[in-house]
């Protein structure tokens, strides 16, 4: 039985079906060179995994650690310089034209549906866009963690923003399907930031995006303005129950 | 504030985290470097991952992003450098009697001579004990590429270790 590295291999990770092992440990049994083919296979696998053991037997640093802690729900402890820097006008700013770009991606199919009195989005005061409709209803009520598969808006990720504001992901399944995120303030969801998902294929970060998935360009605005980390549930309902407030 | 679910689990996959890291970065002070990036993004990211699907592919797929990344600018170099030693060697068969010099220094060594795209699939399966299926989801590549890419950093591992001890 003539064996080819790439099937000792496979055999040696466990890959092979049951047959296919049975048969090379049976022709192993009569063939000291191929024995010790299969032996120097599985002293190479143990011999990888040993030299890497010290990692699962040291305790991990303590900046790991506090790295988990600080995307846990003490939001409110000391915001580290790097997510200071995020404060800044420039950085709003160009967000700001990140967004509009993405809206002029839209074309006119947008400039007619925001006419239109059903459009999930509207014109707020001084230019701004505001939520409408469902789309309204939905990031005023809508909890992420209890929501009908079927409903026509998914909300994605909620969080608290850099400059206070509660934010919040959302996806609108109807016809149109449009991605966005949109931020509280007293004159209620201004939207942030809005794009068709059936156009994007947005790798940025090597992610794909996929039917419900929220588009990349989207999360990372998130990462560019979030706070912290994600609400969790109980803070996601906290935050709706109270109104959604901004947080200082 | 006690972890919550999510937190714990992470802790608890921070050992193995780490010995990933290790394996990917040459320079040991990296390591937890990449391991505190994969775990921001990982935290950032949080509402994407399904509790049905296994968080530790599910991080090690961040953690790859991260050291991507991370080393863009210096695998494009190693790309463009010389042929490595240990390709030489996988072309220079030894007897196959020769013993394995197993030591964990001349190991991590050899990996750390391996092409990234090899070294991670080495790392993933032999090191991290994934399925193929599941290196191939995590390095997002087709299952026989993954294969060709272990065979080729399996074979150069080896004879980098054979090579040595002769």
């Amino acid at each position: 039985m003539m064996l080819d590295d790439a099937t000792l291999a496979a055999f040696v990770d466990g890959e092979l079906a049951p047959d296919e092992a049975a048969a090379v440990e049976a022709a192993a049994g009569g063939d000291p060179a191929l024995a010790a083919r299969i032996r120097r296979l599985r002293d190479l696998r143990q011999g990888l995994a040993g030299a890497y053991d010290d990692a699962l037997t040291e305790p991990p640093p303590e900046r790991l650690l506090a790295a988990i802690r600080a995307g846990g729900s003490d939001r409110d402890k000391v915001v580290p310089l790097a997510e200071r820097r995020r404060l800044s006008p420039r950085r709003l700013a160009g967000w700001g034209a990140m967004a509009a770009s993405l809206f002029l991606a839209f074309g006119a199919g947008l400039a007619v549906t925001r006419l239109a009195p059903t459009s999930p989005i509207g014109a707020g005061p001084a230019g701004s866009l505001v939520a409408r409709g469902a789309l309204a209803v939905a990031l005023d009520r809508q909890l992420a963690s209890n929501q009908a598969a079927t409903a026509p808006v998914k909300i994605g990720v909620s969080f608290t923003a850099t400059d206070g504001r509660y934010c919040r992901t959302f996806l609108l399944r109807g016809a149109e399907r449009l991605a966005g995120l949109a931020c509280h303030d007293p004159a209620g969801w201004q939207i942030a930031m809005a794009m068709r998902t059936e156009t994007v294929v947005g790798t940025a970060a090597g992610y794909r995006t996929a039917g419900d998935e929220t588009p990349a360009p989207i999360l990372e605005a998130v990462d560019a303005t979030i706070r912290g980390r994600a609400l969790d549930a109980a803070e996601e309902a906290g935050a709706r129950d109270a109104g959604w407030g901004a947080r200082r | 504030m006690p972890l919550d679910e999510f937190q714990q689990r992470l802790v608890e996959l921070l050992p193995r985290l780490r010995r990933l890291a290790r394996a990917l970065t040459p320079q040991g002070a990296d390591a937890d470097d990449l391991v505190q990036a994969a775990v921001e993004r990982g935290l950032a990211r949080r509402g994407q991952w399904r509790p049905e699907t296994r968080l530790d592919a599910w991080m090690f797929t961040i953690m790859k992003h991260a050291w991507i990344d991370e080393t863009r600018a210096r695998s494009r170099r190693q790309r463009y450098a010389a042929p490595s030693e240990a390709a030489e060697a996988a072309a220079d068969p030894l007897a196959p009697s020769l013993e394995l010099r197993l030591e964990a220094d001349a190991v991590r060594r050899a990996v750390a001579r391996l092409p990234e795209d090899q070294r991670l699939a080495v790392a993933l399966v032999l090191i991290e004990g994934l399925s193929y299926a599941e290196a191939a989801a995590v390095m997002e590549i087709p299952q026989g590429t993954l294969t060709s890419r272990l065979g080729r950093g399996r074979a150069a591992v080896m004879a980098e270790l054979a090579g040595t001890a002769a």
